[in-house]
């Protein structure tokens, strides 16, 4: 016990310093928490957030499950330099952290527990998510409505693959990847799907409007959550209900097509439980919940919440549901866990400015 | 009432300006207008237009900014001048970028804008960009600092800037030429004729800037810290002012004013983005017609202005293209009458009417407001104090518009100090942006809501030796604005303005101004420093007490100006104190401190002269940013050389 104090006194003083050495933003924030042992070190959540619109710059937040304690600006903070104008999103594998700048037209790459850069591709248009297909290559959804290949030996775009409107979410389903195109500055309602061995479209096909978020579950089966035209709480004319599609993923065939009943509310983001047989989406209301064997949706909120959550996420390890709060936007936003099978909120923490991404290790 | 003027000679249009700004001037406020020049004479002081903004702000402080300054500043920015010698902080994107002023802790929509008494804010976005407006154009650059609903209506609750021109009617013509070049291939003219003898008054101004702007900066914001050149930042600006004064007789006078501009500039990438290829033009037509007819014991004001703006933007990135047309027609009818020896009456009505088109708004939407109101000042008979009362209320479609009263005094304490207090009422009604804009819109907003009170003490041993002039003056101020509008989000992107915020603003302005005159030197000091604590007020809210983004704390400027004989010296220095960028207060920018000196030296050929300028500016290239992640120019020079023919 006594080590551990020593060590978190340096640690302490180690921050003190490194805050003392920047030039650039003040940071009032005291990470006194490094990863102490290596079994904590195996077991954290990423968080990215984006960080305030139009000037500013996202940030890595790095929470440990064991010690419930988490560490913001992990990359700033290893680096010396913060990744860029909105963090789209964060993406692990092979040891390595894949930061998704969107505006900054970047991916940060950087080692899984230093955090120190390992390099970084940039000229990527407007990079929104990243996929891993194996280990030379991934897949980025681009909003020049494209779908970036990189090669991740030597960190390069190597083909681009052109699909719909604003690709955004992938989801691989053996050689096949599934592209949502939400529309991006403009509007689509389609699913484009790749075909990850010869990197060509296979075929694009019709969902429904503005598809945002796209899960497996243990049948087998694609459940792709589409949120509808128009804004919440904000009817105007042309508005069209979310849907939530069940699609069987090797015929392309629609198993299931579930309206939802107002035009004016949509549903938006989407994932799926440890088990993979319940859905979990945000809507006015707070945080619902879908049974795939279930052929209608529920009208009271599995959580209910009258604050506007951003990010949706699910943390297999814990069997927990994790949500992020950006409050205004221009403040620290918090991350809100919530037990998934009684809905009681579990623990929560401040994360960063529009905490808007998940990557459970 | 009498005022010093220095004797026309030596600097000619330096003095001349002096005058333009002391016609109208007001001894109380005024003693920072007159420079220059070795011996003094006295001039009858001509009150041709005396505004509701020298007479009626009885209890608050108006400020004019020193006429030499403005000549030093000509070829630079509003921004910069009110920047270095004000305590107005300065919200600025960059050289030549969008600049925005803050007054006392409240946003840029709180501060009025007005061009010769109207409303330069336009409607749809209730606030303006400095950096569209020339200097060069305006011989006087007033600000009031405070509420001021009661005189000018919606958006007056932090302060106001006035800008203004003024004629001279005697004999002269007269053409001056100004040319500039500076760092980051800055290129400006400026070309000014006047025309004048005692029935008409012709001022023409043209001028035309071209800058690169691409500075390097050094971004820390990479691996390895880099020296960078400033992309996408380019802009160019031209436009033309044209003044005609008439006097139909000594009790008649008309005026005309004209005023054309185009900007057109890029708008550069912040330090945590790769690349930007945003753009912007805009294009303003602005015009303004006024009479006056002064009887024995007031005066008839009748004015009329036509204002059309247009704004083109362009970001290929975000794929917007959005084009914005704004006509505003604004009239008012005033009478000024004294009511007996020691009661004075200002009253009036005035009608405005918006209409704007804008792509966001889905089809034209138009605003129509009038404003009645009764003024009175009142000079006390058993102390040396006047005590002054505004009213003011506007009818507003779609708002119920609080009525605006204010109640001021101010006078003599004893010997050389003076006393000043003024309680108002103020209101600012959103913006058509924050009713139309698809979506976020909300047509149910409330117009915001202050209170604003403030004290002043003010010393001014005018007469303890006559070479050395000194006013010190000490301001306490207070207000409270409920119904502040904020945009909030809601999910999925997509924002609404409603009134949530209360702000408490509260601080305290401190002021000196020192000059000295010996036989051939003249040395002026001023230094301000103002402490402004700005913050929420939000019972049982986690950003209770929390200070307001982009508002320091303290704020110091200072400036010395030293003429002589042979030339001028001028160096100024501001220091803006921390300010937080998020509403927790959990992040911040650094204080930053930035110093500009002017060296100019006058030649005189015959009855022609010439002057030249130089100019350096953030003279120890310090590194700073006023947004966060928008940099600034390092050390930067400028060469200006100006011509005046009579």
């Amino acid at each position: 016990m006594k080590k551990r104090n020593l060590m978190f006194l340096v640690i302490a003083l180690l921050a003190v310093f490194t805050a003392c050495e920047k030039n650039e933003i003040g940071d009032d924030t005291d990470n006194p928490y490094l990863p102490s042992d290596t079994s904590a070190q195996k077991s954290y959540v990423l968080i990215s957030n984006e960080g305030p619109f139009l000037t500013g710059t996202g940030s890595i937040t790095r929470y440990d499950r064991v010690l419930k304690t988490c560490q913001k600006k992990v990359f700033e903070n290893a680096n010396n330099y913060p990744p860029g104008n909105i963090v789209q999103s964060v993406e692990v594998y092979d040891n390595k952290v894949f930061i998704i700048v969107n505006n900054a037209n970047k991916i940060e790459i950087a080692n899984d527990s230093s955090f120190e850069s390992i390099a970084v591709i940039e000229n990527i248009s407007l990079p929104r998510y990243l996929l891993p297909i194996d280990k030379n290559k991934a897949y980025v959804s681009c909003w020049d409505d494209k779908v970036a290949v990189i090669d991740l030996v030597n960190y390069e775009v190597i083909n681009s693959i052109a699909v719909g409107v604003g690709p955004e979410k992938m989801l691989r389903y053996e050689n096949k990847v599934f592209v949502l195109n939400i529309g991006g500055f403009g509007n689509d309602s389609t699913l484009s799907v790749i075909d990850c061995n010869s990197d060509v479209v296979d075929t694009t096909f019709f969902v429904a409007s503005r598809p945002s978020g796209i899960v497996l579950d243990k049948n087998s089966n694609i459940w792709v959550m589409c949120s509808g035209t128009g804004f919440n709480g904000y009817p105007l004319p042309g508005d069209s209900p979310g849907h939530l599609i069940c699609i069987d993923p090797g015929d392309y065939s629609i198993i299931q097509d579930i309206t939802f009943t107002s035009s004016t509310e949509h549903p938006y983001k989407l994932v799926i439980n440890h088990l993979k047989d319940i859905l979990f989406y945000l809507y006015p209301g707070g945080i619902f919940k879908f049974n795939i064997n279930s052929n209608s949706l529920e009208s009271i909120p599995f959580v209910a919440s009258s604050s506007m959550f951003y990010a949706l996420g699910f943390d297999d390890e814990e069997e927990l549901i994790y949500v992020s709060d950006p409050l205004d936007y221009v403040q620290q936003g918090w991350v809100f866990k919530y037990d998934a099978t009684n809905g009681t909120v579990v623990d929560s923490f401040e994360s960063g400015v529009i905490p808007g991404g998940f990557y459970f290790n | 009432m009498k005022l010093f003027y220095p004797k026309l000679g030596k600097h000619k249009l330096s003095c001349l300006l002096i005058l333009f700004a002391g016609i109208i001037g007001n001894p109380e406020t005024d003693l920072f207008a007159q420079s220059s020049g070795d011996s003094l004479t006295e001039l009858p002081i001509v009150d041709i237009i005396a505004s509701r903004l020298d007479e009626y702000t009885i209890g608050l402080n108006h400020e004019k900014i020193d006429s030499l300054s403005l000549t030093y500043y000509r070829t630079s920015s509003l921004a910069s001048v009110l920047g270095d010698l004000t305590p107005i902080f300065i919200k600025s994107y960059g050289v030549g970028s969008l600049s925005t002023i803050s007054f006392r802790g409240t946003a840029a929509h709180h501060s009025g804008v007005y061009w010769n008494g109207f409303n330069l804010n336009p409607a749809n976005i209730g606030m303006s960009d400095l950096s569209l407006f020339p200097l060069a154009f305006f011989e006087s650059v007033e600000i009031l600092y405070g509420g001021a609903s009661s005189l000018y209506g919606s958006g007056n609750i932090g302060g106001g800037l006035h800008l203004k021109n003024l004629p001279a009617f005697y004999k002269m013509k007269k053409i001056d030429v100004e040319l500039a070049y500076g760092s980051f291939n800055e290129m400006e003219a400026i070309g000014t004729a006047v025309m004048a003898n005692s029935k008409w008054y012709s001022k023409t101004v043209i001028m035309g800037k071209n800058m690169l702007n691409d500075f390097t900066y050094t971004n820390y914001n990479v691996p390895e810290p880099i020296e960078e050149r400033q992309q996408n930042s380019e802009l160019s600006q031209y436009g033309i002012m044209q003044d005609i004064h008439r006097k139909i007789s000594s009790d008649q006078y008309v005026y005309l004013g004209l005023w054309y501009q185009k900007s057109s500039r890029n708008i550069p990438p912040t330090l945590t983005m790769s690349e930007s290829k945003a753009w912007q033009i805009d294009r303003a037509f602005r015009s303004s017609l006024r009479y006056t007819k002064y009887f024995k014991r007031g005066t008839v004001n009748l004015k009329a202005a036509w204002f059309s703006e247009f704004l083109h933007y362009v970001d290929e990135i975000s794929n917007i293209d959005s084009e914005i047309l704004v006509n505003t027609i604004m009239s008012e009818l005033e009478w000024k009458c004294e009511i007996s020896g020691n009661l004075h009456m200002n009253t009036g009505l005035s009608y405005s009417s918006t209409t704007a088109d804008i792509e966001a708004y889905n089809g034209d939407k138009n605003q129509n407001s009038l404003a009645f109101y009764l003024m009175l000042i009142h000079e006390m008979n058993f102390i040396p104090w006047k005590v002054n009362l505004n009213m003011r209320q506007e009818l507003i479609e779609g708002y119920k518009v609080p009525f605006t009263p204010s109640l001021g005094f101010e006078g003599k304490i004893w010997n050389f100090i003076y006393g000043k207090m003024n309680f108002s009422q103020n209101f600012r009604i959103p913006s058509m942006n924050d009713r139309y804009w698809i979506p976020g819109g909300n047509e149910n907003l409330e117009p915001e809501k202050s209170l604003n009170e403030e004290v002043s003490i003010i010393f001014k041993p005018m007469n303890m030796k006559k070479s050395l002039n000194a006013d010190i003056s000490l301001s306490i101020f207070n207000a409270l604005i409920k119904n502040w509008i904020q945009w909030i989000p809601s999910s999925q992107g997509f924002w609404t303005p409603e009134n949530i915020m209360e702000v408490r603003s509260r601080g305290v302005e401190f002021r000196t101004r020192l000059s000295l005159m010996t036989k051939h030197i003249i040395t002026k000091i001023n230094l301000g420093y103002t402490y402004t604590k700005s913050t929420n007020v939000h019972e049982s809210h986690s950003l209770n007490g929390k200070q307001l983004i982009y508002v320091p704390l303290h704020k110091v400027s200072g400036q010395i100006i030293i003429e002589t004989r042979f030339f001028t010296f001028l160096y100024s220095q501001s220091y803006n104190g921390i300010r937080y960028i998020l509403r927790d207060n959990s992040e911040s920018l650094p204080a930053y401190s930035v110093a500009n000196v002017n060296i100019s030296k006058g030649f005189k050929i015959k009855k022609q002269q010439l002057r030249l300028q130089f100019d350096v500016f953030n003279i120890w290239g310090r590194e700073y940013q006023s947004i966060a992640y928008r940099p600034m120019p390092g050390r930067s020079y400028k060469l200006g050389l100006r011509f005046m023919i009579n």
